[in-house]
């Protein structure tokens, strides 16, 4: 891997990147921060006691009064999967889809370096985005739960960081096989949102529908977040599911784009 | 030695839209080979089939014996400005010429320097903030930095002012004469006229004419002024000749007769006639360009274009 083109991929996302890391850790922290009001409150279980089973199952309230409850209900069940994955598709599809749209390929393709090398080395930037986000905010969960006296388990907060790092990974490494089969950056990240936003669908609301629970099963949610990592620990065949389909999506990105006339404006 | 570029039968089609259809050129070291034709006319996407962006749909592409489509390494010996300038904005201008540097490998950075200063880069500058010709400068200072093997410059002077159009020039003449080949595409046929050698013309992707620059010149049309002792001929004498494509009569005693192809059937024609004064100016490349473009038809253009090789 050339460290020219991992550093150029990495200082392309630099604002953006810091942008989105202050934004979730400054969330991370203030719903930390407010457990020991709300706890003490007792009002949690109340707010979702008039709530139907369905709703609280969908937005990931069940038990929001336990640490593991609330930090499900606020952060883990739905705002950090799809703020990590939505940072991983706009990433990944600025630097591949976008770039090429913009006609910034032709120069840097007309060196001596490989289209492999090049993309190789965007999944890796995004990776290590997503990686260094990821750990930032897990960090604020783990030290702001320890302060609170949360409770939480080092082991859970790892896996669900795993687990939400690896969710985003799979998004964006669907962002970039459809950029390398050539796709549009408009067309790639409407299909990877879309797969995004069905996949919620898919983990959420099908559990409730009779018999199309098993369904859920091919949501890429359900696999990093069916078993309940925060609380459960590491799920070795999500986390394997998900990295299958990381691999298989980088793969044929990278076949197609070699094969494949890059476009100019 | 394989030949820099050599390219044979090469189609490249675009779903319906064929770009270039059964191109076939090749260029020998040392050579400064003008890519001359219109808008549209498929000199880019050649050029980004030397380049290895794009594959052809038919024929092949070999650049240094190599395909460079498969061969990235083959691009270390090429220097390149595209036509269309897309530079990354997010990036200054020092840190754009380092980048490339390391990518490319073997840049000296005396004659990097040397460019910067020549070409007046705005090395302190941003990417964003820089006017068409500043960005024009960037890439051809990025291009000639690493004294590549083999130039290929797509309108490398468009947006730059007549001054550092000049030194440009002069620096290419330079680096032609210490062994560097380029393959000029230009609209600025003056341009390709001072510094080629030979001259490659594509119109609709096909090939019209390949040849040496001064029998392409030969090959273009010459307007013969005649001036005759006493009344002109008619027109029709001459009309009726091969090579003959039209007369034109602003005085009694003079004719210009616009001719093709070598004139002799022309002076025997007028050998029968008492000729005060006869000249013919040399064509320059423009004129042999546009000839080749004056036919609709390009089939019977390419007929034509094909008798300068």
């Amino acid at each position: 891997m050339s460290l020219e083109l991992l550093a150029r991929a990495l200082g392309a996302q630099r604002r953006s990147g810091v942008i989105w890391v202050i934004c979730l850790v400054a969330l991370a922290a203030s719903v930390v921060a407010l457990w020991p009001s709300m706890s003490e409150s007792g009002s949690l279980d109340a707010m979702v006691a008039g709530l139907s089973p369905e709703l609280v199952s969908a937005f990931g309230l069940a038990d929001l009064g336990s640490p593991v409850g609330f930090l499900n209900g606020n952060l883990y069940a739905l705002l950090l999967p799809l703020a990590f994955s939505a940072l991983g598709i706009m990433h990944m599809t600025t630097l591949t889809a976008g770039d090429e749209d913009a006609g910034r390929l032709e120069l840097l393709l007309a060196l001596p370096v490989s289209r492999t090398q090049v993309y190789v080395t965007r999944v890796a930037a995004v990776a290590i985005v997503l990686a260094f986000a990821n750990l930032a905010v897990g960090a604020v969960v783990g030290l702001g739960g320890a302060a609170f006296d949360m409770n939480l388990g080092g082991e859970g907060v790892t896996a669900a960081t795993v687990a939400l790092f690896l969710l985003a990974l799979f998004h964006a490494a669907l962002a970039f096989g459809l950029a390398g089969a050539g796709l549009r950056a408009s067309a790639v990240s409407g299909v990877s949102f879309g797969v995004l936003m069905l996949g919620y669908l898919g983990h959420a609301v099908l559990p409730l529908a009779e018999g199309l629970a098993d369904a859920a099963l091919a949501s890429p949610w359900e696999w990093a977040l069916g078993e309940h990592p925060l609380e459960n620990g590491f799920d070795a065949p999500g986390l394997g599911a998900l990295g299958v389909g990381i691999v298989v999506f980088t793969a044929v990105g990278l076949i197609a784009v070699r094969r494949r006339t890059i476009r100019t404006v | 030695m394989p030949p820099l570029i050599d390219c044979t039968a090469v189609t490249k089609e675009f779903g319906r839209l064929t770009a270039v259809k059964d191109v076939t050129f090749s260029m020998d070291r040392g050579t400064v080979l003008g890519f001359l034709g219109p808008n549209g006319a498929g000199k880019s996407t050649t050029i980004r089939m030397l380049l290895g962006l794009s594959s052809p749909t038919a024929g092949t592409v070999r650049v240094f014996g190599e395909d460079p489509m498969r061969r990235p390494h083959v691009r270390s010996r090429i220097g390149y400005s595209p036509g269309e300038l897309r530079l990354d904005d997010r990036l200054s201008v020092a840190s754009t010429l380092k980048s490339w540097a390391r990518l490319r490998g073997g840049v000296d950075e005396r004659f990097r320097d040397e460019l910067i200063e020549r070409l007046g880069v705005q090395a302190g500058r941003h990417v964003r903030g820089l006017s068409t010709g500043n960005r024009r400068k960037l890439a051809l200072a990025g291009a000639l930095m690493a004294r590549p093997e083999l130039l290929i410059l797509d309108e490398p002077t468009n947006g730059l002012d007549p001054l550092v159009q000049n030194e440009f020039m002069t620096i290419l003449g330079e680096m032609t004469a210490a062994g560097t080949s380029v393959l000029l595409s230009s609209h600025i046929l003056s341009e390709v006229e001072r510094i080629a050698d030979r001259v490659l013309v594509i119109r609709g992707g096909v090939i019209l004419a390949d040849g040496p620059t001064a029998l392409l010149r030969r090959g273009a049309d010459q307007v013969f002024r005649v001036v005759f002792a006493q009344t002109a001929p008619p027109a029709s004498v001459f009309e009726v000749l091969d090579g003959c494509r039209s007369v034109e009569a602003p005085r009694p005693n003079e004719l210009r007769v616009h001719w093709t192809g070598p004139p002799g059937p022309l002076l025997a024609r007028l050998a029968g006639h008492e000729v005060e004064s006869l000249t013919a100016p040399e064509p320059d490349l423009e004129t042999a360009f546009m000839s080749f473009y004056r036919d609709e038809d390009a089939t019977h253009a390419a007929a034509s274009g094909r008798g300068a090789r």
